[in-house]
C-alpha cells in the first residue's frame, strides 16, 4: 500500500504503544510524527527536493497539538485496517487484573514487516539508498524506536551506514546532525543502547530472568492454569489464552523454548515455576531481539 | 519439518524456496520477502496456505537485475517502477 512518510512512521512507531494513556515513548513518537508530518509538508515534489531546518523543525514541534495529531493518524490508518487498538498484552500477565482497561496499538503485521524489510533491504544490502529511507531511519532513531524494531545485529549495521551517508548523502549531511532529543531523551537513547549489548549476553539475559519487576512489560508471566507433560501442549495453552485477548500471534520457532512473534513483538517462551502455597506452572515472555 | 537439502539438489531442481533462494543469492531473507511482496519476484503458490516456490533460474536471474541496477545508482523505489513497466 502507498503510504505517506508520516503514515508510514506512524504505523511502525505506534505499534505496543498505549492508545488510551500518555505514556512517556508515545509523547516522544508523537513530537516526532510532528516532524514527519512537517517534512511532507515542505518537500518540493517537482524540484525533489526536502526543504528543512533546525528551527524550522523545532518551532513545528512546539506547534503541533500532539492529541490531534495521534487521533488522525489512528484514525487513518484504521480506516486503511492497518492498525488495532487491543487488550495490553499485560493483560494476559499473572499479577495483573485479566480485566485490565490498558490498550496498545497494534500494527498490521505484513505492512509492519514489509515497511521494515525495505529499510532493511535498502540499509543492509549495497546499493543507493532512497530519500524516504534516510529520512525514516533518522525519524526512528530520534523516537527510540529503532532500538525497538531492529535487532542488535541490525542496529550495528544500520549505524554504520548512517555513519558513511553523512559524506555521501546531502539529504544526510544536513538531516542527521539535527538532534530533537532532550537531554533526557539521549541519556534514555545511550541506555537502551547499552542495555541491548548488555541482555544479548549470557549474563545480561540471566539478570532479566531472575529480576524481571525491573520491566514488567518486558517479562510477562503467563500462568497455564495446569502442569502440562510437553512443550506443545504447554505453548498451545499460553497462545490459546493470548488470541483469546486479541492479540496476533505467529510462531517463528518450536520446542522447549519456542520464539513467538505477538502483535509484532518476538518473545522467548519459558517455562516457570512460581514457588507460593502451591507451585504455579506458566511461561515467562522474555523479549527477545537479538 | 523437512531436512535441509544439499545445495547440489538445490542447484539441480527447477523449483526452489526462499530459504534455498537465499543460499544460492547470498542474500538476506528480509530482501527476497520484500521483493517478493512487492511483486518484483516472481513466484508460483499452488494454494494460498501453501509455500511460495520459486523457478530457480528465473529468480536468480532477477535477483542479479536488481543487483545490477542498485550498483549502477538506482534506488528500490526506482528499481520496481522499472521492474512494473515491464510487466
Amino acid at each position: 500500500m502507498d503510504l505517506t512518510l508520516a503514515e508510514r512512521f506512524a504505523l511502525i512507531s505506534f505499534n505496543s504503544k498505549e492508545s488510551e494513556h500518555r505514556e512517556v515513548a508515545k509523547q516522544n513518537v508523537l513530537k516526532i510524527l510532528a516532524v514527519a508530518v512537517y517534512l511532507e509538508e515542505n518537500y518540493n515534489g517537482t524540484a525533489d527536493k526536502w526543504n528543512f531546518n533546525e528551527k524550522d523543525i523545532k518551532v513545528a514541534i512546539k506547534k503541533a497539538n500532539k492529541k490531534a495529531l495521534e487521533r488522525t493518524y489512528a484514525e487513518r490508518l484504521q480506516n486503511y485496517q492497518l492498525i488495532s487498538r487491543v487488550s495490553s498484552l499485560l493483560g494476559c500477565d499473572l499479577y495483573f487484573d485479566k480485566n485490565i482497561k490498558l490498550k496498545t496499538y497494534v500494527s498490521n503485521p505484513k505492512e509492519f514487516d514489509c515497511q521494515l524489510d525495505l529499510l532493511k533491504a535498502e540499509f543492509l544490502e549495497e546499493g543507493p539508498i532512497s530519500d524516504e529511507s534516510i529520512i525514516m531511519v533518522w525519524l526512528l532513531l530520534e523516537s527510540l524506536c529503532f532500538f525497538q524494531v531492529f535487532s542488535l545485529y541490525e542496529q550495528d549495521k544500520i549505524t554504520k551506514r548512517i555513519t558513511t551517508l553523512r559524506n555521501e548523502s546531502t539529504l544526510a549531511k544536513a538531516l542527521y546532525p539535527i538532534e530533537l532529543r532532550s537531554l533526557w531523551g539521549t541519556v534514555s537513547a545511550d541506555f537502551l543502547r547499552m542495555k541491548s549489548h548488555a541482555a544479548a549476553t549470557e549474563t545480561g539475559k540471566g539478570l532479566n530472568f531472575i529480576f524481571p519487576f525491573f520491566e514488567r512489560k518486558q517479562s510477562i508471566f503467563i500462568d497455564t492454569e495446569g502442569y502440562f507433560p510437553n512443550a506443545e501442549m504447554r505453548l498451545k495453552n499460553v497462545l490459546d489464552r493470548i488470541s483469546a485477548q486479541g492479540h496476533i500471534y505467529e510462531v517463528l520457532r518450536s520446542g522447549d523454548v519456542p520464539i513467538v512473534k505477538i502483535d509484532n513483538v518476538k518473545y522467548e517462551l519459558l517455562p516457570e515455576a512460581i514457588g507460593g502455597y502451591v507451585p504455579i506452572h506458566g511461561v515467562r515472555l522474555r523479549l527477545y531481539n537479538l | 519439518m523437512s531436512r535441509q537439502r544439499t545445495i547440489e539438489k538445490i542447484m539441480d531442481s527447477e523449483y526452489v524456496t526462499i530459504g534455498e533462494l537465499v543460499r544460492l543469492a547470498n542474500t538476506r531473507y528480509s530482501t527476497l520477502k520484500f521483493y517478493t511482496e512487492e511483486g518484483m519476484l516472481p513466484f508460483e503458490q499452488a494454494d494460498t496456505n501453501l509455500t511460495r516456490r520459486y523457478k530457480r533460474v528465473e529468480a536468480l536471474c532477477r535477483i542479479e537485475e536488481i543487483r545490477a541496477m542498485r550498483q549502477s545508482g538506482k534506488t528500490i523505489p526506482e528499481i520496481k517502477e522499472i521492474l512494473n513497466s515491464h510487466k
